[in-house]
């Protein structure tokens, strides 16, 4: 990667000594500046606690910037100057919880500062742990370091990294919408970046335009870790609190923007909305907003995008290749969905095995999930002639995986909505009933081969001809068949009647399913289980169509072992909600919190 | 919810600083050998600078409009209105009560260069010059202060709603003014109500930091302030634990014979958001 060499080895000023090799290094101690300077200085050994403030804000830190021999400790950094800015004084950025100042050292190098102007609860072991880790050249390494700053009167924290040329994403899009082969070159680094992140067990927890630097050679560089999230990487096991900060808005899911927290494939949302914006704006640059809050989309859409935000969702995916159109309409699913991929909410919810996992990372489900998977909130009214099997235990659960090591990667994700295009070619009305507007463009799908993967000769509204009409619905469990849940199983019916689910694809094992799956034949399964080879898998992407259960005033819920989750009132049902509340002592008999507000139920 | 909107360019947000200029401002604040009148010229140079840097999200560019700032001064007379409350920026922004957070960056009266504590010469920019001189319109710049804040609503109809930030050491001189900061409190976006919070310089009474009590105002005055306040949304409340205080369920937005590290505090928790401007 050319650009100025974050990953080379590095000044002494920023390298932190590694953390001890036993232990879980999560825990490490804050990690003690190399240099120990300025003789009878008070320097605390590493501390396990950071000042509680009040934090300094950014105007504090500017005058303290201007004197830097006398507000910095160790002596590359006094030596150091603050580059300058507006009024000729330091020049800052400012974000949630810091400002970011760029210092040019006398070695030549040149460095970004970056002071917090709210506690960073998670700052001491989560940079000492990134610090001591093997990180991805799509980061760069960074230094923590106690006590360095003095504004206020008082020592601050500082994080260090070396200053990475290049322009964030939406300076590099201002000039650079127009070429779409450099876009669909940083769409490749970008998916590369991503899945770099995710099999270092990074989550990053916050991919935006402005924490994405792209260099001159089109290579990505993730800045700002504030909201970033550590996993085993083989227990898929959290070794950090999750952030308080669930990221921007115009890049999250609109339930993760509610509920907070960061999970293993945290990521995977917002890396897809951006790859899929950078498709978008390869094939019509105009679709760029340019207004330095998003790039095509804005989280108004994202929460409703089929009534609010249905008209920017059409725009959007019309000007899609025919590859990745398949991918943007499970986007737009997605949206009115769990964020949770459901793999790994029932992973997690084998708690027996990790408790402490599932308390610390997803504290929401501890007592009422609001996760709506798909098998929870598919029933639709049509179907509830012969729903709710008697005696089946609470929610199906027939994809529960017998272990949490099958998390989702970002890859599979992007890379495996293409591959599955090619495997229901005959599904070409997976989405019509959803998306009438975006189907008018929409070139009928058997010519997806030769559709190719750049995005820049599609979306112009050219339109193929449909030579004959679509093939009729085929009652098999194969791609493209259309499934309605009825109780705990899932039914084949056909597509043009009320469906839940849309089958994307056959595989042979659950993780390459970006969304939603269960067993091949439909049938319950208490296990999950693999096949050998064999395509025993089917992927399936919930249809648009189906209802959502929600929390709301009269609605009933199943107990159930992730907690009480919605369920159609026909059906069995634990409790019924029959008022919220503010307070829980409001409630006559039970009541639960959904993440927002408390509810009154009653049996 | 109320006060979730995000502030960015399309949805920008207004803090409105009204300020007492009247004579007695030139008395000392509490605790210090400093004029009224410097103390508060200070903290709003200062707000000002903090909100402009709000405003910067990438090195290579100036600062976004994510705010509109107003100042209205009152007490002296007002050259732009002819009464005696009006717009109080000054330089090549006189005569404006509202300005973007662009047109501020660029506007600054001056760089002043001054010795702190320490003995370090530090700079720091300067848009706001201490004014005393004549009564205290209290009602009069609050009228002006709802004029402003009701068309800038029906401009900007679903933006963060507009914070007001009243600054005075005494009594009204025309009037009650709590009808007209119950009318400044009514005027509503889509995303909740404008917040007013009031600051007394007055050294006379008991210093209280935004009460939930009224008994905790003892004077007449202080309790015609009380009244007038906002109850303080909760993440004003967090803003104010971030900065040391803890502040009741139903604190209002009020502090009374502020120091000056009082009115400083006072003005971050009057410009906290919920969520900081876009990034």
């Amino acid at each position: 990667m050319d650009r100025e060499t974050p990953n080379d080895p590095n000044p002494a000023w920023w390298n932190t000594p590694s953390a001890p090799a036993s232990g879980p290094w999560y825990s490490t101690r804050t990690a003690e500046p190399p240099t120990p300077t300025k003789t009878g200085s008070p320097r605390t050994p590493a501390r396990s606690h950071l000042p509680d403030g009040p934090y300094p804000s950014a105007s504090d830190y500017v005058t303290a910037l201007q004197a830097p021999a006398t507000a910095l400790t160790q002596p590359e950094l006094r030596a150091a100057s603050p580059r300058s800015g507006m009024f000729g004084l330091p020049a800052v950025t400012t974000g949630q919880n810091a400002a970011v100042f760029t210092l040019d050292l006398t070695d030549g190098s040149t460095l970004a500062l970056r002071a917090f102007t709210s506690k960073p609860s998670r700052g001491p072991e989560l940079y000492a742990a990134l610090a001591a880790m093997p990180l991805p050249d799509c980061m760069a390494p960074v230094g923590w370091f106690d006590d360095e700053i003095t504004a206020d009167n008082t020592r601050w924290p500082v994080v260090t990294m070396p200053w990475v040329e290049g322009l964030t994403l939406e300076r590099w899009l201002d000039t650079h919408r127009n070429y779409p082969h450099r876009i669909n070159a940083l769409r490749h680094s970008l998916r590369t970046a991503v899945d770099e992140l995710y099999d270092h067990g990074i989550a990053h927890g916050d991919l935006q335009h402005g924490n994405i630097i792209v260099t001159d050679t089109d290579e990505v560089v993730f800045v700002d870790y504030d909201g970033l999230m550590l996993f085993d990487t083989n227990t898929g096991q959290a070794l950090t609190p999750p952030p308080t900060e669930a990221g921007h808005p115009n890049y999250q899911h609109p339930q993760r923007i509610a509920q907070g927290g960061a999970e293993r494939y945290s990521d995977t949302f917002s890396a897809t909305l951006i790859d899929l914006s950078l498709a978008a704006i390869a094939a019509q640059p105009d679709l760029y907003r340019a207004d330095g809050n998003s790039l095509v989309l804005t989280a108004e859409d994202l929460d409703d995008p089929n009534g609010r935000g249905a008209t920017s969702f059409d725009r959007f995916i019309s000007a899609l290749s025919e590859d990745d159109r398949t991918t943007g309409q499970l986007l737009r699913t997605w949206c009115t969905r769990t964020h949770q991929l459901p793999i790994t909410a029932a992973a997690l919810s084998t708690s027996s095995e990790l408790p402490n996992t599932a308390a610390r990372s997803t504290p929401h489900q501890q007592r009422s999930a609001p996760v709506t998977k798909l098998e929870q909130t598919s029933h639709s009214p049509a179907s509830n002639g012969s729903s709710g099997r008697p005696g089946s235990p609470g929610v199906s659960r027939p994809n529960q995986p017998s272990e949490p090591r099958q998390v989702f990667s970002a890859l599979a994700w992007l890379a495996g909505i293409a591959a599955a295009l090619f495997l229901f070619v005959g599904g070409s009305d997976l989405f019509s009933d959803t998306t009438p507007s975006s189907q008018q463009s929409t070139s009928s799908s058997n010519s997806a081969a030769s559709a190719g993967s750049s995005g820049q000769d599609q979306g112009s509204g050219s339109t193929s001809q449909r030579s004959e009409p679509p093939p009729p619905p085929q009652l098999e469990w194969e791609a493209g068949s259309c499934v309605r849940m009825v109780g705990d199983q899932g039914e084949l019916v056909p597509c043009s009647q009320s469906h839940d689910a849309v089958i994307v694809r056959q595989t042979s094992s659950s993780t390459n399913c970006p969304m939603y799956y269960w067993p091949a034949d439909g049938a319950t399964s208490s296990f999950w289980f693999e096949g050998s080879g064999s395509m025993s898998v089917s992927c399936v992407a919930p249809s648009a169509g189906a209802q959502v259960m929600d929390y709301r005033i009269g609605a009933c819920l199943r107990e159930d072992w992730d907690g009480l989750m919605p369920v159609p009132c026909h059906t069995r049902y634990d409790f019924r909600i029959t008022q919220s509340a503010n307070d829980p002592s409001w409630c006559p008999d039970y009541y639960m919190e959904d993440g927002w507000d408390y509810w009154c139920l009653s049996r | 919810m109320p006060y979730q909107q995000r502030i960015d360019r399309a949805n920008p947000a207004l803090v409105l600083m009204v300020l007492d200029q009247s004579a007695s401002m030139r008395d000392n604040v509490a605790g210090a050998d400093t004029g009224k009148q410097y103390a508060l010229a200070e903290a709003v140079n200062r707000i000002v600078y903090e909100l402009v840097l709000r405003c910067v999200k990438n090195a290579a560019e100036g600062p976004r409009h994510y705010y509109d700032l107003g100042l209205i001064g009152y007490g002296p007379d007002n050259p732009s209105t002819g009464g005696n409350a009006g717009p109080a920026w000054s330089g090549a922004l006189a005569g404006n009560t509202l300005v973007s957070s662009v047109e501020v960056a660029h506007n600054p009266l001056r760089v002043e260069t001054y010795t702190d504590a320490g003995g370090a010469s530090v700079r720091t920019p300067v848009w706001y010059e201490p004014v005393s001189g004549g009564t205290t319109p209290m009602g009069e710049a609050l009228h002006l202060a709802g004029a402003t804040t009701a068309s800038w609503i029906e401009r900007h109809p679903h933006s963060f709603p507009p914070v007001i930030i009243h600054v005075t050491d005494g009594m009204s001189t025309d009037g009650d003014p709590r009808v007209w900061s119950e009318r400044l409190r009514q005027l509503a976006t889509s995303d909740g109500n404008a917040l007013l919070l009031n600051l007394s310089l007055s050294t006379r009474d008991e210093a209280v930091q935004f009460p939930a009590d009224r008994k905790q105002a003892r004077s007449k005055d202080a309790k015609v302030l009380f009244d007038m306040s906002s109850v303080l949304p909760p993440f004003m409340r967090a803003a104010a634990r971030a900065a040391g205080l803890e502040v009741p369920e139903e604190g209002r937005g009020f502090v009374n014979n502020a120091d000056i590290s009082q009115v400083v505090t006072f003005f971050q928790v009057g410009t906290a958001t919920v969520h900081q401007p876009a990034g």
